[in-house]
């Protein structure tokens, strides 16, 4: 006490004043996130680094903050795992999955009831990749919802509408000059051929190295690059073949053509928010805010919000607002 | 993928499962770093005894040098996109240009910081200036000289990794592979011998500069 009395009258009394206008500003700091908490729960939402996560994140992102929510964004987070392992561990609450990409790469499963990586080739059945594209959807969706449920206590929202399958692209003149529409058609010319992917698809099991088995595929040379070089290098003529996504508003821009997966490797990729289960129990109309978007969004719209961003150089929120305008929903 | 999985050490027994690949991800490596010092030797040793003789020089070179010192690598990938392309190319020009600073500055200060006395005697004793520079200040330098190669390489050991970006190989392939999937011994598998080449020539450099400076100042 007496100390604390020392200390205060050396302070004088300006020092004073400043003690007590310092410990009130403490106290109301201290009360301030609780009385917003009473307003509307905080949900972060995440994204992965390329252009399309942006945009959704931004669409659940400007939603929720419609609906009252205080939205705190880490888009661009980092590649699946890093973002999925945020989500696990508390750091989003939310962000948009892709049904293929949870089934293959974060539950390490195999697609059900299709030719998958391990499969051998098999040219005399391409009926069976039929299902791969529709009846399997689903199935995916089911598996996924489940697993991430009791694995990670991880809800699947309602898909969003788009599916944003993995696929090759080439230059429209050089696809020609060969003749090439489909994936096997590459078979006897990939060796003159060079392939330029992201560093994840070309790890990633239902990527390059799932691929190359199930066509039997080997290209003269295989380089790693960040998502946004592989369309640049493509375009320049430094690789002839990229990984791509479909709906990636560049593939009509730079006049690139996509390969149809007429073996039916890669599993759809169906986009959905993943919510944590504890942000639901808390707050269950957070479902609801979501899934306004249930439907809404087909393969051609994605690509072209995309192409917004990437082609028009507009930004993320900009293209998802005006999106979301025009649907009514804000 | 195994998320966050995966005992660290397996990244060992990733190396040996995939040794031609580590074998190419590590000549690759090598020769960025080893090329991109040698042009940066190259360019930079004329500039710095250019600017040890003519004044005006010395402040202007410095800023540019010191400029490409601080523009972010990445960038410079992306900006030398256009012109040189993806791969090595593009890898080893921006990994030049960061080498050429520390090399520059330390063989200029070298040269300057060469005792008045000593430039008195040699030239009293009647050198001319390519005798003064080569016989005396050049050599004198050496240790200070040898530092910043030693500094330029250690530093572009690290910043090569920088090339798995633009599809320059290197083992920062594996890193960026490792990072994209969560796979620690991926990530480890190109991490650490990283950080073994960065060491393995810090150590060896110390001896090579031992050899080759002039047994008058060891």
């Amino acid at each position: 006490m007496t100390a604390l009395h020392r200390t205060m009258r050396h302070l004088g009394r300006h020092g004073r004043a400043l003690l007590v206008l310092t410990s009130v500003v403490a106290m109301m700091a201290a009360v301030a996130p609780a009385s917003q908490a009473q307003d509307g729960t905080t949900v972060t939402v995440g994204s992965k680094d390329f252009t399309e996560q942006v945009v959704v994140g931004e669409l659940l992102s400007l939603l929720l903050e419609d609906a009252g929510y205080t939205v705190e964004r880490q888009l661009n987070l980092g590649g699946t795992a890093i973002v999925h392992q945020a989500l696990v561990s508390g750091e989003i609450d939310t962000y948009v999955e892709y049904t293929g990409t949870g089934l293959l790469a974060i539950l390490n499963m195999q697609i059900p009831a299709t030719p998958m990586a391990g499969a051998t080739p098999d040219m005399a059945s391409p009926s069976a990749a039929t299902p791969a594209a529709s009846g399997g959807t689903d199935a995916v969706y089911e598996i996924v919802s489940q697993e991430y449920q009791s694995q990670f206590g991880i809800q699947w929202l309602d898909p969003l509408g788009f599916n944003n399958t993995y696929t090759l692209a080439m230059r429209q003149e050089q696809a020609q000059e060969l003749g090439i529409t489909k994936i096997s058609d590459l078979v006897g010319v990939a060796g003159d051929l060079r392939f330029g992917a992201t560093q994840e698809f070309l790890t990633r099991p239902d990527g390059l190295p799932g691929l190359t088995q199930t066509y039997g595929l080997e290209f003269a040379e295989s380089q790693g690059m960040d998502p946004g070089i592989t369309y640049q290098a493509l375009d320049t003529e430094e690789v002839d073949v990229i990984s791509a996504f479909a709906t990636d508003g560049r593939i009509p821009a730079l006049g690139l053509v996509t390969l149809e997966d007429d073996l039916g490797f890669f599993p759809p990729y169906f986009a959905a928010p993943v919510v944590r289960q504890e942000l639901l129990d808390q707050d269950p109309q957070v479902r609801e805010v979501l899934n306004q978007l249930a439907g809404l969004i087909d393969d051609q719209t994605m690509a072209d919000l995309n192409a917004q961003v990437d082609s028009e150089g507009e930004e993320a929120e900009d293209v998802a607002r005006a999106f979301l305008e025009e649907q009514g929903l804000l | 993928m195994r998320i966050g999985g995966g005992d660290p050490l397996e990244f060992i027994d990733y190396i040996r499962e995939n040794q031609d690949v580590f074998l190419r991800l590590l000549s690759e490596h090598v020769q960025l770093t080893l090329l991109s010092v040698l042009i940066g030797i190259a360019i930079a040793l004329p500039l710095a005894v250019l600017a040890s003789r003519i004044d005006l020089l010395a402040k202007p070179l410095t800023w540019v040098a010191a400029i490409g010192q601080t523009v972010p690598s990445l960038a410079v990938l992306a900006l030398m996109l256009p012109f040189l392309g993806i791969g090595f190319r593009p890898s080893l020009f921006a990994l030049t240009i960061r080498a050429i600073l520390p090399i520059f500055l330390n063989a200029y200060v070298g040269i300057r910081s060469t005792d008045r006395a000593v430039v008195d005697a040699a030239q009293g004793m009647g050198t001319n200036g390519a005798q003064l520079l080569l016989m005396v200040e050049l050599p004198l330098a050496t240790p200070v000289i040898f530092a910043g190669i030693q500094t330029a390489t250690v530093q572009n050991i690290g910043l090569a990794t920088l090339a798995a970006y633009i599809g320059g190989g290197g083992l920062g392939d594996w890193i960026l592979q490792g990072l994209a999937m969560v796979d620690y011994p991926v990530l480890l598998a190109g991490a650490v011998p990283v950080a073994l080449l960065a060491i393995t020539a810090e150590v060896t450099m110390g001896g090579v500069r031992r050899l080759v400076v002039p047994e008058g100042i060891r």
